[in-house]
């Protein structure tokens, strides 16, 4: 298929121009006649063995034929202010930190168990066995 | 309760001793908050508590000898 904007050769399965991105007529061949030097009767003739001439061109499919039809993205934003949040350390620090803080506390409010060496005999695993004499 | 703390005694010697205490008399028992008697707390090597139970139930005073021995 001939582009009708750039002229070059695309492939018929592209529904756009490979070379300038111009929307193609959606694997209808555009016909590229030749205007012969001087010929003014030249014109645009049908698919072979397609339509008539009265029925070309195909109908509007609302596609942009003028100009390249890309998509405006966002403007490129200057270094630095438009930086994702994950290329910045500070997140990072701040969960580490609160990770830290969060590690720490439950350290120093784990619950304390008391110790009573002094009620052990002869320092080994002892039984302390209350009773009363009434 | 006594035969049975006197045979685990004599059995787990050198193991785990027995301190008796009069809960009465003696200020130790705040400490554990015995609320009544005979109650048994065991202590490891180190003095801290392991176990702790009221009465005197043979099956029980058996098992704390063993934690307390590291059996």
């Amino acid at each position: 298929m001939i582009c009708p904007h750039c002229k070059a050769e695309t492939s018929d399965m592209m529904n756009v121009c490979e070379l300038c991105g111009e929307p193609l007529n959606n694997g209808v061949s555009q016909p590229y006649v030749e205007a012969a030097p001087g010929d003014a009767t030249a014109q645009v003739n049908g698919p072979p063995g397609g339509a008539a001439p009265s029925e070309w061109p195909p109908p509007d499919t609302g596609l942009s034929t003028s100009g390249t039809a890309r998509p405006a993205g966002k403007a490129r934003r200057g270094s630095g202010a438009g930086r994702p949040w994950y290329m910045s350390p500070w997140p990072y620090l701040v969960g580490i930190t609160i990770v830290a803080a969060v590690a720490a506390s439950l350290f120093l409010l784990r619950p304390k168990v008391k110790a009573y060496p002094d009620l052990l005999v002869n320092n080994q695993p002892t039984l302390l066995n209350f009773y009363t004499d009434t | 309760m006594a035969p049975v703390v006197d045979g685990l005694e004599a059995e787990y010697s050198g193991k785990v001793g027995v301190r008796d205490i009069n809960a009465n008399l003696d200020e130790t028992a705040a400490k554990f908050d015995v609320q009544a008697v005979p109650t048994c707390v065991f202590l490891d090597s180190s003095g801290r508590q392991i176990e702790q139970f009221e009465g005197g139930d043979p099956e029980k005073l058996r098992d704390g000898f063993r934690k307390a021995s590291g059996g």
